[in-house]
Formats: C-alpha cells, sequence, structure tokens
C-alpha cells in the first residue's frame, strides 16, 4: 500500500504540470481560393497565488485574400486586412475542486468590432471523477464596411451557455459530453456581398445580401479519450448541429497519438469529417417571383450544402529546462482540408495547407 | 435534448469501478488532456468557424471577428 501512493506521488510529481506558462504560436493558413491567413499568438499566464491564476493573450490574422466572392463582391483586387484580438482574464480556484474564470475578449479590424465577456465555472466532485463546467459568453460586436464611418456600423450582439460534463470512466479512458446553446441578434449578413437574382424580365439584378436577424444555435457534442497503452492512445468525438435557419451538420472526429518515455517526444495523426445541410432559405439561384425581391437572400457558401476532410499529422517534443523555464516544449503540426460546395455555384470547393508552429516554456 | 444528456449522464455513472489517484498515472498524460493545447484548439476553431456554418460545443471560447 505504501509502496502504491508512493509510486503514485511520483506519478503525479512526474507528470505535473508547472500552472505558468508562456506560449508563443503562429498558424498559417493557405487555400486555392487566393486567401490566405497568418495568424501568430502570444499567451501568457501566471500563478499568483495557489489559488489565483492571470492570463492574457495577444492575436492577430492577417488576411489577403482574392477569393472568387471577395472578387465579384468587395474589389476586382481582392483585399488585405488585418485583425487583431486580445483577453485578460482571471482564474480562481478557492478549493482545488473549485474554480471560476472570467475573461475579457476585444478584437477589432477596419470593418468589424467585438467586445465579449466569458465566464466559466467548474467543479470536480464524485472523488474528481467527474468534472462539470459552465460556460457563459456575451460579445456586443458592430458591423460596417471598410472606410464607412463607424457611426453607420451595425450591431450585432451574441449570448452562448455551454455546459459540458467530464467523467473517468477506468483508468485508461475519460469521457466527455458538452452542450452549447447560441443566440445571436443583429446584422448577420455580409455588407459586401450582392445575391444575383434572375428578374422576370429575363434580367439579372444584383441585391444586397439579407439574413434573418435572429439566430439559436444548437450543438451537442461526445467524445472519448482512451490509452491504449503506455504509449499509445486514441480519440474519438461526434457533434451534431441544428439551427433556427435549419443548418444542421455532423462532425465525427477520430486521433492517435504515440509518446515515448517521460513523454520527451509525442506525434500523433487525426482525422475530421463534416457534412452541412443548407439554411432553409438559402438557394443556389433565386428568381424575383411576381417581381419582388426574396426576403431572405445568401450569397454565403457558409450556408450552402457542403461537406470536408481535414486530416492532420502533429509532433512535440520536450526540451526539459531551459533558463528559467522548468520545461520547453515546442510542435509543430500539418494540415490539409478539403472542403466541397454542393450548391455554390461560384465555386465547387477548395483545398487548404494549414502549417502550425508553437513553444511552451513552463515555469 | 435535455432528457438526452441526463440520460448519458447516468449511463456514464452507473457500474463504473472506483478509480483510485495512484492508479491515475495514464490519465495525467498529456495526450489524456482535452485542454492541453489551447492555442491549437482556438486556431482550429477559428478557422473552421470561418468556413462552416456550424460551430459550438468546442469547448473554446474566442472573440468574435468578421472573418470572411
Amino acid at each position: 500500500m505504501r509502496l502504491q501512493v508512493a509510486l503514485a506521488l511520483c506519478l503525479f510529481t512526474l507528470n505535473a504540470r508547472a500552472d505558468s506558462r508562456a506560449t508563443a504560436f503562429v498558424s498559417a493558413y493557405s487555400d486555392d481560393d487566393d486567401l490566405t491567413v497568418v495568424s501568430p499568438e502570444v499567451l501568457l499566464r501566471q500563478e499568483l497565488s495557489p489559488a489565483v491564476d492571470v492570463e492574457a493573450s495577444w492575436e492577430a490574422d492577417i488576411i489577403s485574400a482574392a477569393s472568387v466572392d471577395v472578387m465579384t463582391a468587395a474589389s476586382p483586387r481582392g483585399f488585405e486586412e488585418t485583425r487583431h484580438g486580445l483577453t485578460a482574464g482571471v482564474i480562481w480556484k478557492p478549493e482545488p475542486e473549485i474554480s471560476f474564470g472570467v475573461k475579457y475578449l476585444p478584437t477589432w479590424e477596419n470593418d468589424y468590432s467585438s467586445h465579449g465577456l466569458a465566464l466559466r465555472t467548474g467543479y470536480e466532485w464524485l472523488e474528481r471523477r467527474l468534472e462539470q463546467r459552465l460556460d457563459l459568453r456575451a460579445s456586443f460586436d458592430r458591423v460596417g464596411r471598410a472606410g464607412e464611418p463607424e457611426s453607420e456600423w451595425r450591431d450585432l450582439q451574441v449570448v452562448a451557455l455551454g455546459p459540458s460534463l467530464s467523467y473517468v470512466l477506468d483508468r485508461w479512458t475519460v469521457a466527455s459530453v458538452a452542450y452549447e446553446l447560441q443566440a445571436q441578434s443583429g446584422f448577420q449578413a455580409s455588407p459586401y456581398r450582392f445575391v444575383p437574382i434572375d428578374w422576370p424580365s429575363a434580367t439579372t439584378v444584383s441585391a444586397p445580401e439579407r439574413h434573418p436577424e435572429w439566430r439559436v444555435r444548437h450543438a451537442l457534442a461526445a467524445g472519448v479519450r482512451h490509452a491504449l497503452s503506455r504509449r499509445w492512445f486514441a480519440s474519438g468525438g461526434y457533434r451534431f448541429y441544428r439551427d433556427s435557419w435549419k443548418v444542421s451538420s455532423h462532425t465525427a472526429d477520430a486521433g492517435l497519438q504515440y509518446a515515448t518515455a517521460r513523454e520527451r517526444a509525442i506525434v500523433g495523426v487525426d482525422v475530421r469529417g463534416y457534412y452541412q445541410g443548407e439554411a432553409s432559405f438559402y438557394q443556389e439561384r433565386y428568381a424575383a417571383a411576381a417581381g419582388t425581391l426574396p426576403t431572405y437572400r445568401s450569397r454565403d457558401k457558409m450556408l450552402s450544402e457542403s461537406w470536408s476532410l481535414l486530416a492532420g499529422l502533429r509532433g512535440e517534443v520536450g526540451l526539459g529546462p531551459v533558463a528559467f523555464a522548468e520545461d520547453v516544449r515546442v510542435m509543430a503540426r500539418t494540415e490539409i482540408y478539403d472542403q466541397h460546395f454542393l450548391t455554390f455555384e461560384p465555386l465547387d470547393g477548395r483545398r487548404a495547407f494549414i502549417f502550425q508552429l508553437g513553444a511552451t516554456a513552463e515555469y | 435534448m435535455a432528457k438526452a444528456v441526463v440520460a448519458l449522464v447516468l449511463a456514464l455513472t452507473a457500474g463504473c469501478a472506483p478509480v483510485h489517484a495512484w492508479q491515475r498515472g495514464t490519465l495525467a498524460s498529456r495526450c489524456m488532456s482535452p485542454d492541453g493545447r489551447p492555442s491549437e484548439a482556438r486556431a482550429r476553431a477559428h478557422m473552421l468557424g470561418a468556413r462552416e456554418g456550424s460551430t459550438g460545443a468546442s469547448g473554446e471560447v474566442g472573440g468574435g471577428c468578421g472573418c470572411k
């Protein structure tokens, strides 16, 4: 019994990770629809006391686009822009099993601004076998066109509630289930997109895109992680989504990882499949009935019927103690993303390559 | 949907053997932690959210954006 306790303490010490960490990360996306996005991020998490952590991050999306719907709508030459986002948060753990977190998330770019607030509570019970979390998020966004005065931008409010559970089934398996309810109210179309509409007189006119101003979204996901052995780990998950615009989707993913002794190196592969149906008001081609524009009209391929596959390879190496850090870990990941649009006239699909590189110092 | 969640929770909590503290070494692995890679999870959720019509239940919280 004493030997078992001693071994357990050793295992927890070997696997125990420092609560303070600094992460530098960059993700690069490029597809054959001439869209490139480079997204750097810096994240800092500092333990102020055993009960309080603070967290701050900066992220950006540096976008260069000449995609087909951008070229036909916004600019004959495409566009370039940068989005910045910050987070600042506090996590409080009055007891080891109880946690509260609050986070402020402002983002801004030349045609969009957002102020978000996120709250999270967590509680572990049943001898820490069951962890329950509740996330609450609200954001107040302003949507406009580049060069337009902000006073003319339109409002969009988003509120989301997300309970989740994570349960230790046995010494090798953890299962989880999560649900999210999201409500969006306000301007939800693109101020840049125009929808071609066939007129009864055999002409085609372009009308500004118009979406309903209210959307309720439901997502239910379940997942499992299982240690096949001390070195091999498998994971799988499924998510069902449905919203008030009648978009429904199915997502399935699976992964396999291998960790060397003391987790000095970890390699993994994962795949994800996705299918969605189109929104109720989406049409590949609109026709005006009796000279009246359709109430809702969209040129958004995200609302069309589509499917996609995502596959990735990931590697991670622990460098051990470096300078002030107890452990420095470096990761790299490469992915291929294949998306197919079944009811989007301008584009049949796109293929993207994604590359990620990151380093985390734990201290 | 609430009934389905409750039923799933009851199924998970029924009839499982206890897992003592000294048996949780494997569970402490980085490969078993869904929260261990926040930057990667956030980047993926952000990328997919800007390209697909569905979102949510990923456990990640990000700021709003006018992503095209």
